[in-house]
C-alpha cells in the first residue's frame, strides 16, 4: 500500500504516533544509550569476567558490584582477575582458577553442564510445553466452536449490522 | 506492656478458632446468627491486633532495652521517625505487622459484605479464620516480640536485664523510603488474602458464579497495586541506599516479590475473559489461589534462610513450620480444585484464533514462564546442595537471560493484545490497526541502528517500546476523535470523557504506558558504564562527558552516627554542574558503614556518585556510574500508579446505574413506608 492512497485518518494516526516515537527518539538519542560501547576492551574483558564470578565476603553480589571499601574478598579477586587478564589468560581459564579454590559458589550462574544445565532448560521447557498446550487449548475451543455453529444456529444479525457492529468496535 | 500484647494474641487465638467453628458450623446447620458472631468475633480480633501492635510500639518509643526485640532493632538515639520502622526491621516485630494488617483487612472484609454474599461470607470468614489462627499461633508461640531479656543470677535464678542501650537499627534501613516502602510491600502481600478467601469460600460454597469475581475485583487491584508500588519503592530505596549504582539485584526476596505481582498480573488479563465469555474459570481460580500461595512462600523465602539473601534474616525451626503450612494449604487448594472441576465447566468457544482471547492466553503463559524461571531460579541452588551436594550461585546474569526474552515477547503482546478485537479480528482489521505503530517501531529501530547502536535485546526493546506506545496513544485518538464526533467538545474534554466511560480499559492502557517506560528505563542498563580511582584534592577522574573533582574532605558527628564527605566539583563538558558530597556513615550503635550517595539525575542518565571511603595513603575513593534512563523508571512507576487510579474510579455507565438502583431503592422504600403509614392510618 502507497502512502497516496492512505486515507486521511490513517495519515494523521500515523502523524501522531511518528510524532510521539520522535519524541521519544529524541530522548533516548540524547542519552549515552546510543553510542557504542565506552569501556576500553581491557575494561569491558574485566567486566566480563567480575560479572561472571560472586564475591566471597557473604554479600552474594558480583564482584563487580560488591561496593564494600577494602572487601578482604573482592579487592584481592579484583586485583587477581586483572593480573590474570595482564598475563594473557582466558575467561574461562580465570573461572576455573576461582572454581577449582571456592567451588561452584563463586560463579554468579550455573554451569552449563552436567545436572545444571537443568537450571538453564527448565524455564524454556515449562515455556515451550505451555504454548503447545495453549495452543492445543486454544484449537479445541476453536473445534467447540465450530461444532456448536455447525448444529443449525442461524445468525440473527444482518450483515449492515455486523458491519455497523464492527464499526463502533473500532471506534472504541 | 508486654502482658496488653501477650493477651492480646492469647484472645485473638481463641476468637480466630471460635471464628472458624462458629462460620462453618453457622453455614452447615443454617444459623445466620452464628455466622454473624462469628464475623463479629473477626472484627474484635482487628481492635485486638491494633492493641499488640501498639504495644509493641510503645516499647519501642521508650526505649524499654528489656525487651529483646526492642534491644535488637533500636537504640537511645534513633529519631522517632526510625523507631516506627523498627516495627518490621525484625523477623518478629514484622511478623507481628504482618498479622496485624491481614486482621485489619479481614475485618474490612467482613463489614463490607455484612449485607451481602452471605452464601459465601460463611466461609471467607472460616478461611480467613485459619489464616489468622496460623499467623497468631507464630506470634504467641514462635516468635513473640514480647519475649524479655534475662541473665542467670549466681543463685540460679533468672533475672529481667535491660541493656544501656540497643543494638540499633540495621542503618541500611535508616531512609525515609524504609519506612513506607515494606508497609506497601506488606500491605500488597497480605492483602492477596482476601481474593483467596472469596475464591476458596467460593470453591468450598461451590457458588462458582460471578459473585466472587465481583466482590474481589477491587480488593486484587488494590493488593496488585501495592505490591507493584512496593516493588518499585524497594528498587528506588537500592538504588539511591544500596550504592552499587543498580536498583534489581534479583535477590531472593526480591524474587519473592516478583513471584506473586506476576501472577496476580495474569490474573487482571485472564479475569477479563471469564467476565466477558465463562472461560478460563479452572486457570483463573489457579490463579488466585497461586498468587496467594507465592505471598506467604515468598514470606517464608525471606524468613527461614533457606535460600541466603541480605533480608533473610532469621534462620530457625520457624521455617519448618511455616513449609509446613504451605504445603498442607498448596495441597488443600490442589484438592478443591480438582473435587470443584465440574462445576467449574466453561463454555470455551473461539471463534478464531487470531483474536484478544488467545492473545490474553499468550500474555498468561508468558507471566506465569517468568514467574516459574524466577521461582526455579530462586530455589535452585537448594536443589543442587539437595541433589549434587554442592551450592551454587544464581545470580543476575542467569535471571536476565532467562527473563529478557520472556519480557520482550511480554511488551510485544502488551502492545499487540489491545489492538485485536474480542472474539475475531479481520485482516482489514489488524492492517488498520497494526500499519501506523509498526511503521514507527520500525523507523525508531532504523534510527537507532544509523546513530550505532547494536546492543541485540535493547534495539528490539526501544523498537517494541515505540510501537506498543504507539498502539496506545492510536487507541487513546481514535477514541477520542470518535467520542469528539458524537458528543462534541474540545480534543481535552473528549479525552477525559472517553476515559471515565470506561476507566478500566483506559487506565489500563496507562498502566501499560507505564510499564513501557520502565522497560525503556530498564533496557539503558545495558549502557552502564561505572569508574573508580583513589583521589587527592585537586585531582578528578572523567566518564563519558562528565569529569568529577575532588576539592575537599569533610566530617563531622551526629547523635546517631559519625560521617565523612567528600566534595565533588562535577562537570560536563567543561561547564560546572554543581558540588555534590557522598557521604560515608558510621553508625555507633550497630558498627556499620553505609554509604550516602549523590546523584545528578536527568532524564538522559544519571551521574552516581559513591564515596566508598579512604585508603591506607589518605587517598578518597570515588565510584562513579554512569547509568543511562533510569529516570525512566521512576517515571513509568509513577505513570502505572496513576493508571491503577483511572482504574478504580467507577465508570460513569457504573456510577449512572448505581445512582439509578439508589433512586430506585430509595423511591421503594418511600413507597413501602408511605403504604406503611396508610395501613397505621387505617
Amino acid at each position: 500500500m502507497s502512502l497516496v492512497g492512505l486515507t486521511r485518518s490513517k495519515s494523521l494516526r500515523i502523524f501522531v504516533s511518528s510524532l510521539f516515537s520522535s519524541v521519544m527518539l529524541m530522548l533516548l538519542l540524547g542519552s549515552p544509550a546510543h553510542t557504542t560501547q565506552q569501556y576500553t576492551a581491557e575494561e569491558a574483558i574485566f567486566k566480563e569476567v567480575a560479572d561472571s564470578l560472586i564475591c566471597q565476603c557473604g554479600c552474594h553480589k558480583m564482584l563487580s558490584i560488591c561496593e564494600m571499601q577494602g572487601c578482604h574478598s573482592a579487592t584481592p579477586m579484583r586485583a587477581e582477575v586483572k593480573e590474570k587478564l595482564a598475563q594473557g589468560e582466558g575467561k574461562e581459564a580465570i573461572s576455573a582458577s576461582f572454581v577449582d579454590r571456592y567451588g561452584l559458589i563463586v560463579l554468579s550462574a550455573p554451569p552449563t553442564s552436567g545436572f545444571h544445565l537443568t537450571a538453564w532448560i527448565m524455564p524454556f521447557v515449562v515455556l515451550i510445553g505451555g504454548a503447545w498446550a495453549a495452543r492445543s487449548v486454544l484449537g479445541s475451543w476453536k473445534r467447540q466452536t465450530a461444532e456448536t455453529s455447525s448444529e443449525g444456529q442461524e445468525t440473527k444479525v444482518t450483515a449492515e449490522q455486523q458491519a455497523r457492529i464492527e464499526r463502533e468496535l473500532q471506534d472504541f | 506492656m508486654q502482658h496488653l500484647g501477650n493477651f492480646s494474641l492469647m484472645a485473638i487465638f481463641v476468637l480466630a478458632v471460635y471464628a472458624i467453628v462458629a462460620s462453618l458450623l453457622g453455614a452447615r446447620k443454617g444459623r445466620p446468627g452464628l455466622v454473624a458472631s462469628a464475623e463479629r468475633s473477626l472484627l474484635a480480633c482487628a481492635g485486638l491486633s491494633t492493641a499488640s501492635v501498639f504495644a509493641l510500639v510503645t516499647l519501642l518509643f521508650n526505649s524499654d532495652f528489656r525487651f529483646e526485640y526492642v534491644a535488637n532493632y533500636s537504640n537511645r538515639e534513633l529519631p522517632i521517625f526510625y523507631k516506627i520502622a523498627s516495627l518490621w526491621a525484625g523477623n518478629d516485630g514484622s511478623l507481628l505487622f504482618w498479622s496485624w494488617l491481614l486482621i485489619v483487612f479481614s475485618a474490612v472484609a467482613v463489614w463490607t459484605n455484612r449485607s451481602k454474599n452471605r452464601e459465601l461470607m460463611p466461609y471467607v470468614v472460616a478461611t480467613l479464620g485459619v489464616i489468622i489462627l496460623f499467623f497468631t499461633y507464630m506470634n504467641y508461640w514462635v516468635t513473640n516480640p514480647f519475649h524479655q531479656l534475662g541473665v542467670v543470677t549466681a543463685s540460679g535464678a533468672t533475672e529481667v536485664f535491660a541493656p544501656p542501650d540497643g543494638r540499633g537499627l540495621n542503618p541500611l534501613l535508616q531512609h525515609p523510603i524504609m519506612v513506607i516502602h515494606p508497609p506497601i510491600l506488606y500491605i500488597g502481600y497480605v492483602s492477596f488474602a482476601i481474593p483467596f478467601a472469596f475464591c476458596v469460600a467460593a470453591l468450598l460454597s461451590r457458588q462458582l458464579g460471578s459473585a466472587w469475581i465481583t466482590s474481589t475485583r477491587r480488593w486484587t487491584l488494590f493488593s496488585w497495586f501495592f505490591l507493584g508500588t512496593g516493588i518499585i519503592l524497594g528498587g528506588r530505596w537500592a538504588y539511591v541506599e544500596l550504592g552499587w549504582g543498580g536498583y534489581w539485584a534479583w535477590d531472593p526476596v526480591e524474587n519473592a516479590s516478583l513471584m506473586p505481582y506476576l501472577t496476580a498480573t495474569a490474573y487482571l488479563h485472564s479475569v477479563m475473559i471469564q467476565e466477558r465469555k465463562g472461560m478460563l474459570k479452572v486457570w483463573n481460580v489457579s490463579l488466585v489461589l497461586t498468587t496467594y500461595l507465592l505471598c506467604i512462600l515468598g514470606t517464608y523465602l525471606t524468613r527461614s534462610g533457606i535460600v541466603s539473601s541480605v533480608h533473610a534474616f532469621a534462620e530457625s525451626e520457624f521455617a519448618k513450620i511455616f513449609l509446613i503450612f504451605i504445603i498442607v494449604a498448596a495441597v488443600f487448594c490442589i484438592w478443591l480444585i480438582i473435587s470443584r472441576l465440574p462445576l467449574l465447566k466453561s463454555e470455551n468457544e473461539l471463534d478464531s484464533l487470531v483474536s484478544r482471547e488467545s492473545s490474553f492466553l499468550f500474555n498468561n503463559l508468558l507471566f506465569l514462564a517468568a514467574c516459574f524461571a524466577v521461582l526455579w531460579g530462586t530455589l535452585f541452588p537448594v536443589f543442587s546442595e539437595a541433589i549434587q551436594g554442592e551450592r551454587v550461585s544464581v545470580g543476575p546474569p542467569f535471571f536476565n537471560k532467562i527473563n529478557v526474552p520472556i519480557g520482550l515477547l511480554l511488551l510485544f503482546l502488551t502492545g499487540v493484545g489491545p489492538l485485536l478485537a474480542w472474539r475475531k479480528s479481520s485482516l482489514d482489521g489488524l492492517r488498520r490497526n497494526f500499519l501506523a505503530p509498526s511503521i514507527a517501531g520500525l523507523v525508531a529501530g532504523a534510527i537507532l541502528l544509523a546513530f550505532g547502536m547494536r546492543h541485540f535485546y535493547a534495539l528490539v526493546c526501544y523498537i517494541l517500546s515505540v510501537f506498543v506506545i504507539g498502539t496506545v496513544v492510536q487507541e487513546f485518538h481514535k477514541g477520542t476523535v470518535a467520542r469528539q464526533r458524537h458528543r462534541g467538545g474540545s480534543y481535552t474534554s473528549a479525552i477525559v470523557d472517553l476515559t471515565l466511560v470506561n476507566t478500566r480499559r483506559w487506565g489500563g492502557y496507562i498502566v501499560h504506558l507505564g510499564m513501557v517506560l520502565i522497560f525503556i528505563g530498564i533496557a539503558g542498563t545495558a549502557f552502564n558504564v561505572d569508574r573508580q580511582a583513589d583521589l587527592v584534592p585537586g585531582e578528578s577522574i572523567s566518564i563519558g562527558d562528565y569529569t568529577v573533582e575532588l576539592l575537599r574532605l569533610e566530617d563531622g558527628t551526629t547523635p546517631n552516627y559519625d560521617w565523612m564527605s567528600t566534595i565533588l566539583a562535577v562537570r560536563k563538558s567543561g561547564e560546572l554542574i554543581g558540588e555534590y558530597d557522598p557521604q560515608k556513615h558510621f553508625y555507633r550503635a550497630s558498627e556499620q558503614p553505609t554509604s550516602e550517595v549523590r546523584r545528578y539525575s536527568t532524564f538522559r542518565e544519571d551521574l552516581y556518585l559513591v564515596f566508598s571511603g579512604v585508603t591506607e595513603e589518605d587517598k578518597a575513593t570515588i565510584q562513579v556510574y554512569l547509568n543511562p534512563l533510569v529516570r525512566w523508571i521512576w517515571v513509568g512507576g509513577i505513570v502505572m500508579f496513576l493508571g491503577t487510579i483511572v482504574i478504580m474510579i467507577p465508570n460513569k455507565r457504573e456510577l449512572k446505574l448505581s445512582r439509578k438502583d439508589k433512586a430506585e431503592t430509595a423511591l421503594r422504600d418511600e413507597t413501602e413506608a408511605d403504604t406503611g403509614r396508610r395501613h397505621e392510618v387505617a
